[in-house]
């Protein structure tokens, strides 16, 4: 009954979740192993970008127009957060010449 | 537009943002990484569109691929991080452990959300006029709105604290 790769205006609502939750862990997988401040950032930003696909895929099939508006509130989230996750990095390159996290161990014991 | 080229456009899109989130992940160079992520964030505006999230494909253009992205390229720039750094390579056991750990979230989520998937989503459908989101955005949101200028004034003030040198 379900028809894969049918020739239809529209696609399978597993498909767009699938898109978005594999960029999510693609994401994921970038934060868990980059060590430059600046890449992670990216990479949480990806993750941002993945949850967004799903609202707006979730947003088509009931019919909605609710995740769309919190997709716009995203924006403002990201925006914030890259601003300040962003002069953090300048700060700790200032600071330590450095952006590779391996070297920000003021915090160990 | 015939349905066969919507179609086809969706999966154009999807392979597209997949690469460009490999890219992202697996490049070497901090400024291809941006550079990649910045293609991933157009081609999922078209996405957007395509579904028809016609105000959120356009402000993905303006806000993330147009200002976020801007930052990021700067601050590359700015630290001078323009060179792949030159690091001993990762354990390969931390980076099994990574890769189980993201195959694992993605099965995990897939499976939480798949009694939703008998569903289908039509393609470049009336997208919902800016009047009804906006609507929303000043209605039924409205407080949440207020909550995040807060954050967006906190984020630049935090920005401003922490960059400067001296007050």
């Amino acid at each position: 009954m379900m028809n894969f790769l049918p020739l239809t205006d529209s696609v399978p609502l597993a498909h767009i979740v699938g898109l978005g939750v594999a960029v999510f862990a693609a994401g994921a997988f970038g934060f868990l192993v980059r060590r430059n401040l600046i890449v992670l950032l990216m990479c949480v930003e990806l993750m941002l970008n993945g949850a967004n696909i799903v609202l707006v895929a979730f947003s088509r099939a009931p019919g909605a127009a609710d995740p769309q508006v919190w997709v716009i509130f995203m924006f403002a989230v990201a925006a914030a957060e890259a601003g300040v996750g962003l002069a953090l990095a300048v700060l700790i390159w200032r600071r330590l010449g450095t952006l590779d996290i391996d070297a920000l161990k003021e915090l160990k014991g | 537009m015939r349905p066969l080229l919507l179609n086809a456009a969706f999966y154009l899109l999807s392979g597209a943002i997949l690469a460009g989130a490999a890219g992202t992940v697996l490049l070497r160079r901090p400024l291809y990484c941006a550079l990649s992520l910045l293609f991933t964030l157009l081609a999922t505006s078209g996405l957007y569109i395509l579904l028809g999230a016609e105000l959120a494909g356009y402000l993905q253009i303006i806000v993330y691929a147009g200002a976020v992205m801007a930052l990021f390229i700067l601050a590359i720039h700015m630290t001078g991080q323009d060179e792949p750094a030159k690091l001993p390579p990762l354990p390969r056991l931390l980076l099994m452990a990574a890769g189980a750990g993201a195959a694992g979230l993605f099965a995990l989520l897939m499976l939480a959300s798949s009694r939703f998937f008998i569903a289908f989503v039509k393609l470049a459908p009336e997208p919902y006029s800016v009047a009804e989101q906006a609507g929303l955005i000043f209605g039924r949101y409205a407080p949440q709105f207020e909550l995040l200028s807060l954050l967006v004034l906190a984020g630049i003030a935090g920005a401003v604290l922490a960059a400067k040198k001296k007050l």
